[in-house]
Parts: structure tokens; sequence; C-alpha cells
């Protein structure tokens, strides 16, 4: 259960290189620095989730902004979709109502984009990658995707619905257009994760327990075991999600190199109703005190 | 031999010599990875995946097992009521003018529907591999009364997600599950259909996969649904062919089915698929109309994409969002349709049409007065298809329409049609008044 001297990424990520180092494309390198930054700070990374679109475009922008100026290392930028099967009841509502606005694949894209660019010009400066389904990517074209996706200076991707068996082509154009394949890795395929890891770049995602998506009050059983069975598959950092609700759950998950934090944002947001100035401060509250809990206590040292 | 108003049966058994499938898919397809030339496959959560493969290698092992189509056999037979009748249709056939029509009599089976020939063969598989659970979708109910049904003749826990409008049209099918110890979970999100049902199912099964078994409805989903459930399903084409053989010695110029996810189509296709001389019909929902959300023809009106598991022909916007669909039949009532069917139409081996509501409402009320017996809605629509086409045919010719299920479901969604039903409160607005 508890994370107490377990080891970190510091002996996962090799001879001093470093994350980057195993990265294979330019936007895997990014998100790699990310959480090799958060190493060398002696914590582990905030992997902030939100829908874009929700709200609105433009508010989602300001969202995304706000969750990386209060602590998020990595940013992932959800893309709405009318059948999000691995979604719970919180990311589905903030989907629909990003739907009943016909945010579009491209808008959301080109709007990451600017999350994506540097605080000078009113972004984030953070790596940022997409979280979509499957469909909406087939319907644009994998290549016109990819294309698009570097051109708005994004990272990578996340296709929650695209096991690796299915992705080779998206891969090939991602790899194509310097873009980060990122896979996610599941308990209940222990027998996978040689193959789901190989595949991934930048990161892993480690999904905590079988389920959906949304904040859960418990700690996940299996999340341990995963991510050591995953650091003897690959050197490249490991994100925690699913179920990740607060502080708590991060202090108990800081010995993976990330946590991906996503529904508790949403519906933070969600509470703080139609007060724009109250929901941004709300969730930049959340992510403050998660990024404080994600620092690992200095070495022989009590928390 | 002529046989008139009785149905044949062969008194043999109803799966052949009960060692495999009934009959089997086309050489070659599905490959490996569960492809139909360039329909199928897998894409599902990471977490469904490893379930998928033992789910797959479970099946495999059950299919090359004479001892598990043997039980399953029996419990066609003796449980199930199989095999259903062939029945010569002769004064609907003499009301058309052309060709004579025959109907497999799905809806004499147990439950009534189709539906149960796949739950069976699926419980049975659940319980090889030590599940305990049964979930399912349903949309007009059918699969989820039959889903209910095996799960209490086994002795499972069941629980069938079923969209919010479809309750209220098929009532009278969510009481039945309830009285056969189900929990039928309500699903409000987006169109309260199949759809969103199936969404839900998926969501429910990613949770709890260690201990349960997602019985899925139709032949749609991930590899290995759409090859697994044909096979349960391939037992009505097989029993047809062979009826129809013994009752006038030649096989069908014509196959007709309804189409929703397509498994009592490919069922029935199944049994001549290799019969090049007899022509498959599928038949989509045709609704109210062409436009996008007036339907839900995939195959005819949908463009390639990926839902639910496989890629297939579905109906989406341009954005790749799945669109809303419509039919007066819940359970034609979804955007997808199985990747089997996606195949068979783009190599021409079936092909597919649509009739619309109005069309099947006329089938559904024709059938019962010339011939007593109601039809399911869906079934109504292979109906009304069959009836243009035997218009067209030679008397010497033959007509074999899959009755997928009956009508009792029905009656109060065609009473409300006929206005002979006063208007359901959920249609009254709530609230205070409105000021006029």
């Amino acid at each position: 259960m508890g994370g107490e001297g377990v080891e970190t990424g510091q002996a996962a990520a090799g001879q001093g290189l470093g994350f980057p180092a195993l990265a294979r494309s330019e936007g895997g390198r990014r998100l790699a620095g990310a959480f090799e930054r958060a190493r060398q700070e002696g914590r582990a990374a905030l992997v902030g989730y939100w829908m874009g679109g929700y709200p609105d475009l433009a508010t989602s922008e300001r969202a995304l902004v706000h969750l990386a100026r209060s602590g998020c290392d990595v940013l992932e930028v959800g893309v709405p979709f009318s059948d999000p099967v691995a979604d719970g009841p919180v990311l589905q509502t903030a989907a629909a109502a990003a739907l009943q606005r016909r945010v579009s694949l491209r808008g959301v894209l080109e709007m990451a984009g600017r999350v994506a660019s540097p605080p000078e010009k009113g972004g984030s400066g953070v790596p940022v990658v997409i979280m979509t389904y499957y469909n909406p990517v087939f319907r644009m074209g994998e290549a016109e995707v990819a294309r698009a996706m570097a051109r708005y200076g994004l990272s990578g991707m996340i296709v929650p619905d695209l096991p690796v068996e299915e992705a080779a082509g998206l891969m090939a154009e991602l790899q194509e257009q310097g873009l980060a394949w990122v896979s996610l890795a599941a308990p209940t395929g222990m027998s996978r994760l040689e193959r789901v890891a190989s595949a991934s770049d930048g990161f892993v995602y480690a999904i905590s327990r079988p389920g959906v998506t949304g904040a859960r009050d418990d700690l996940a059983p299996q999340a341990k075991e995963l991510v050591d069975a995953l650091r003897r598959s690959t050197r490249l950092p490991v994100a925690l999600g699913f179920g990740v609700a607060g502080a708590r759950q991060a202090a108990a998950y800081r010995w993976a190199d990330g946590v991906v934090v996503g529904s508790a944002f949403a519906s933070t947001w969600m509470r703080a109703g139609d007060d724009v100035a109250a929901a941004l401060e709300g969730i930049g509250q959340l992510a403050s005190s998660i990024r404080d809990a994600l620092a690992r206590p200095a070495a022989g040292g009590g928390g | 031999m002529q046989v008139r108003g009785r149905s044949v049966t062969t008194g043999r058994a109803p799966v052949g010599d009960a060692s495999g499938p009934a009959a089997p898919p086309l050489d070659g397809v599905p490959d490996g990875r569960g492809y139909f030339g360039g329909f199928g496959g897998r894409f599902v959560p990471e977490i469904l995946m490893a379930p998928l493969e033992q789910l797959q290698e479970a099946y495999e092992a059950a299919r090359h097992d004479p001892a598990f189509w043997q039980e399953l056999d029996g419990l066609l037979r003796h449980y199930a009521g199989r095999p259903t009748p062939l029945y010569f249709a002769e004064r609907l056939s003499r009301y058309v003018g052309g060709a004579r029509i025959f109907l497999k009599r799905e809806d004499l089976a147990h439950t009534g529907a189709h539906k149960i020939n796949n739950a069976l063969g699926q419980a049975l598989l659940a319980r090889r591999m030590g599940k305990r659970r049964l979930i399912a979708e349903t949309g007009a109910g059918q699969h989820g009364v039959a889903t209910a049904t095996v799960a209490a003749r086994f002795g499972m826990a069941c629980l069938v997600f079923m969209g919010a409008e479809d309750m209220a049209r098929q009532h009278l099918n969510v009481v039945r599950m309830r009285l056969l110890g189900a929990e039928v979970r309500e699903v409000r999100a987006g169109s309260g259909t199949l759809k969103d049902a199936t969404d839900e199912a998926m969501r429910e099964w990613v949770a709890s996969v260690a201990d349960t078994h997602y019985v899925l409805g139709s032949a749609v989903g991930p590899h290995p649904y759409p090859v697994m459930v044909a096979d349960f399903q391939s037992v009505i084409g097989a029993e047809s062919r062979r009826q129809v053989l013994d009752a006038t010695g030649r096989l069908p110029d014509l196959v007709v089915a309804c189409v929703g996810g397509g498994s009592n189509a490919i069922g029935i296709f199944r049994g001549f698929l290799r019969d090049d001389g007899v022509r498959l019909l599928g038949v989509e929902a045709g609704g109210r109309g062409e436009r996008l959300g007036e339907h839900a023809a995939s195959l005819n009106r949908g463009l390639i994409g990926v839902l639910h598991g496989s890629r297939s022909l579905l109906l989406q916007d341009e954005e790749g969002q799945i669109a809303p669909t419509h039919s007066v039949s819940a359970g034609l009532d979804y955007p997808g349709v199985g990747p089997e069917h996606s195949y068979l139409r783009e190599t021409g081996r079936a092909e597919y049409t649509t009739v619309r509501d109005d069309e099947a409402l006329e089938a559904f009320q024709l059938l019962g007065r010339l011939e007593g017996i109601l039809p399911a809605l869906e079934s109504a629509h292979a109906v009304a298809a069959a009836l243009v086409a035997a218009r067209r045919m030679r008397e010497d010719e033959i007509v074999l329409v899959s009755l997928s299920g009956r009508g009792d479901k029905d009656v109060e969604v065609v009473a409300g049609r006929l206005g002979w039903l006063p208007a359901p409160s959920s249609q009254r607005t709530g609230g205070g008044p409105d000021g006029r």
C-alpha cells in the first residue's frame, strides 16, 4: 500500500541522462523533460486534464493556462466525444456541454496550441498532450491530425479506445511529425505491459484501477503492483491516473513519477456554478494543494 | 412437396451434428485480428484488452469442444423450443400475388425473439469462464429479457442497461426483466436509446471485468463478439435452409431480415452465404426521413468509423461525432452495424435497403390481419421489404423472411400511432400553469 521508501524514478531513469534521453520524438522529449524537472525537484509531476471546449472554448483555454500556473507540469487537453465509454459522469457532462457548443477537433487543437505557447505569448509554456477518442481522429484523418498538432506545437496524443494493436498507422504519423504516442497501461493487462510500454513515448499513463475516469475516495490497491511491473518493462516515467481526487491520494501516490488529475478539477469547477472567477480560483487551489502533496520527503527524513 | 399452413420440422437436432457452430462464416473471415476485410477489429480501452484475449481463448476452446455444443443444443431444444417452425404464409403470399413467402418463426422461441439463442450460448461460455454475473445492454428489451432469462436459469446475477426512452416505449419488457430477477438500470445520457445503453454497459464492464461477462446482444462490438454472436445465431440459418429444402425441395431465391446491429440477419444469412443463387437482403430502419437523425440506416447512409469496439459503417457527422438516430422500433434504433454486414455489403454478397416507420407499421398490421401473427416492429421492417420484393417475383419463386421476434412488446406503441390510446402522461409537460 504505502509508498514510503520505494524506489522513485531516480533509478528508473538510468545513468544520469534522465527521462528525456529515452524519448523517440521531440514531443516525447518535452513530456519526459517535464517529469525530469519534477524528479530533480524531488517530487512527482502533476498532469492536469481539462476538457477542451468546456464550458466553452475560450474559457477552457483560461482554465488550462491557470492549471499550469497553479502547478501542473503537463497538460492533457480532452476532445469532447459523443460516446466517451472510458469516462465517468463528470467528464461525460463536460463533454456533452462542450458538444452543445459545437466544438470541433480542429478548434480544440488550435486552442491547445495557444495553451502550449510560452507564457510571454499568454500560454502556459508546459507540454500539452491531446486526449481524444479515436473516431474524430479517424474522420479527420490520422495524417492531417498529426500535421495540425505539430503546427500548433503540441507534444503528443493519448487515445483511450485505441489499443496498440490498432494504432500502428497513427503512431507512424505522430512519429513523422515529431509527436509522442502515449500508451495507457491497465492493471487487468499485466501480460501486455511489455508491448504497451515499448510502444509509448514521453511517458506511460498507468490506469490505477479497472473502471472509468472519476475521483474516488479510496486508494487503488493494484496501482503499486502495476507501476512496479511497468518499471520492469520501461525506464520511461510512469504517471498514475483514474481516481485521484485530491491532495491526500496524491501524497499516497507520490512514489509514481507523476499523477494525472482530471475529474476532480472538472467537478470543482462545476460546483462554482457560473462564477468563472470563483471556478478558476477553485481549480487553482486544488492544483496547488496536489502539487504540494507530491513533494517526496527528503531521503532519510520523515514526511 | 408443398406444405401449407403448418410448420415443417425435420425432427433432427437444431444444430446439425452439434459439434460446432450450426453454419460457418465465409472462408478467411474474420482473420486472426477479427477483421472482415476492412471492418471489425478491437477498439476498446486498454482495461478490456486482456479480458477480450481471454474471452477469445475461452471461445476458441468452446468452439472446438463438442460437449459445449451438445449442451447448447440440449438447451436450445428443451428450454428455448428449437427448432422454430418454418411457416408458409399462404394468405400473405396470395395477397401480394408474387413469390411464395415463408416465415422463420423466431417469434416462437422462448422469450419471444431470436435473442435467446445468443444469450444461452454466451451464458454457457460465461459459466465455463467462471463468471458469476452477467451484464447486458438492451434496446427493445428482447435481449435484456433473454439475458435475464438465462441468468435466472444458470443462477447468475444480472444487470441490464436500458435507455430511458426505450424503458418508456418498451415498458412491458422492463417488467419482465424485473420479474426474472434482473436489475434494470435506466440510462439517461445522450438520446436514452440503445447506443447510450451500450456505452453504459461498456463502462460497467470496464469496472467489473474480473467477475462479470458482458453478454453483448448483437453481432457488433470488439472481436470476438461479432463472430461469436453470429455463430450462436447461425442456428437460424442452418434450420431454415434444411426446412426450406424439406418443404419445397429447393433453396429460397431471396432471404430477408431486419438489421439493427444485425444478429438475426447474420444468423439467417449464415445458412446461405455459399449459395450464390440465393439473394440476401438486409433491411434497415428508414425512420421518418433521409436526413441525419431521422433514420438508423448505417449501411445505406453511414460512413466508416469506430464505435463500441469495431470499425464498421456508422451514422456520424463530419466531425466524427456519433449522430442521433430514429426508428419506431427500439431494436433498430442504433447508429452502428456489425462489421460482417459492412463486409457483405462491400463484397456485394448481401444487399441492404431501408423501410420507413409507416411502412413497417403497415406490415405489422397486415401480418396480423392476414396471418394472425403480430411481429415485432423490428421484424415488421423485414416483412415490409419482403412484400415489395415478392410482388416483383414469379409465383414459383421463394422468399424467406426472418421473423425475428413477436410483437407483444410493441402493441402500445402501435396503438399510440393508430390513435387508440390517450396520450401518455409522460408527454405532458410537468410544472405549473404556463399562463396560457
